[in-house]
């Protein structure tokens, strides 16, 4: 959606129009719901987060002032929302560190383009639920949004060298899982 | 900081999970349960507030400038003092303003419109910015 129709729709909320609101859902609800999904795990869990995520912006968007991206807001009040639901489950966030410095291969993985886009994906998502559910959000915007480290920051709180460390981290903990993917699927073959 | 090219061209290939089907239409029947707010309009626009504004400085500045100690417009008086001596014997007095004669239906009418603006600001504000 372009900047102008968000902005537009924004507007014709504000001015109490609540069906202009169906377009800005339309437009977030992958994102959105995609990172309820990487931080709570459970897709029952992840929709009923997304849709109060979308029901607070709707609360508070008279607040809103264009000062950041609409996307940047809306991405802050879902990560809030989604660490707000951790802890009332009392799950340990950000604990997880399983990656022993020095001992993963670094670079690029061999073999990728030997299988199917299907079987990358899937890989991917291994990886990705392997991470901490911070940092598994932080890869995401950071990768797919393509966010800078600064609004990456916005969103989530968390200052630029720690989401350095984090992206860091997730890169050689998802090459690891992908790594041991592929080793056993060539295993399993042979 | 460089986005790793094998991490982004998976990550995009991979694109986003997708929200079910009828994610839109669940959002929008709660969002029918949120009362809805109606939109902070001031009683007073920003044109008729620069208005009042400039007003209200006019007064103050003929009140420090051009009146006598007296409280007299110096429009009626024979000798006008000049600019210099003004600057240096400042005083404020509102009491040319009982020269204009005004009846008291528009006196109470401005002091009604005076307690207008002020709920206006205040309560109306408060009530619909969160």
């Amino acid at each position: 959606m372009e900047i102008q129709e968000i902005t537009y729709r924004i507007e014709r909320v504000k001015g109490g129009d609540k069906e202009a609101f169906g377009g800005l859902v339309d437009a977030y609800k992958d994102m959105v719901y995609t990172l309820c999904l990487r931080m709570l795990t459970s897709v029952a869990d992840a929709e009923e987060a997304a849709q109060e995520v979308f029901v607070k912006a709707f609360r508070f968007l008279g607040s809103f002032q264009g000062k950041s991206r609409f996307s940047t807001w809306l991405y802050r009040i879902a990560y809030n929302h989604c660490i707000s639901v951790i802890r009332k489950k009392v799950k340990v966030i950000d604990l997880v560190d399983e990656v022993p410095e020095g001992k993963v291969e670094e670079g690029e993985v061999d073999g990728l383009e030997n299988i199917t886009a299907q079987e990358r994906s899937r890989y991917l998502k291994m990886a990705l639920e392997s991470l901490a559910e911070t940092d598994a959000v932080v890869v995401t915007l950071f990768y797919y949004e393509e966010l800078s480290l600064e609004e990456i920051s916005t969103v989530t709180g968390l200052s630029s060298s720690n989401i350095r460390i984090k992206l860091h981290r997730s890169r050689k903990k998802m090459y690891q899982v992908i790594r041991e993917n592929l080793k056993s699927e060539v295993s399993s073959i042979l | 900081m460089k986005r790793d090219p094998q991490i982004s061209k998976l990550m995009r290939e991979s694109g986003l999970e997708s929200a079910p089907d009828d994610f839109t239409s669940h959002v929008m029947d709660k969002l029918q349960a949120v009362p809805s707010k109606k939109p902070y309009k001031p009683l007073i626009g920003r044109g008729g507030r620069i208005l009042i504004i400039l007003t209200i400085a006019a007064l103050v500045v003929v009140a420090m400038l051009f009146t006598d100690p007296a409280g007299k417009l110096f429009g009626n008086s024979i000798s006008i003092p000049r600019m210099e001596s003004r600057w240096t014997q400042l005083h404020f007095n509102l009491d040319f303003l009982k020269q204009i004669h005004i009846s008291t239906g528009l006196a109470a009418s401005l002091v009604a419109m005076f307690l207008l603006v002020l709920s206006d600001v205040g309560l109306n504000r408060r009530r619909f910015i969160q």
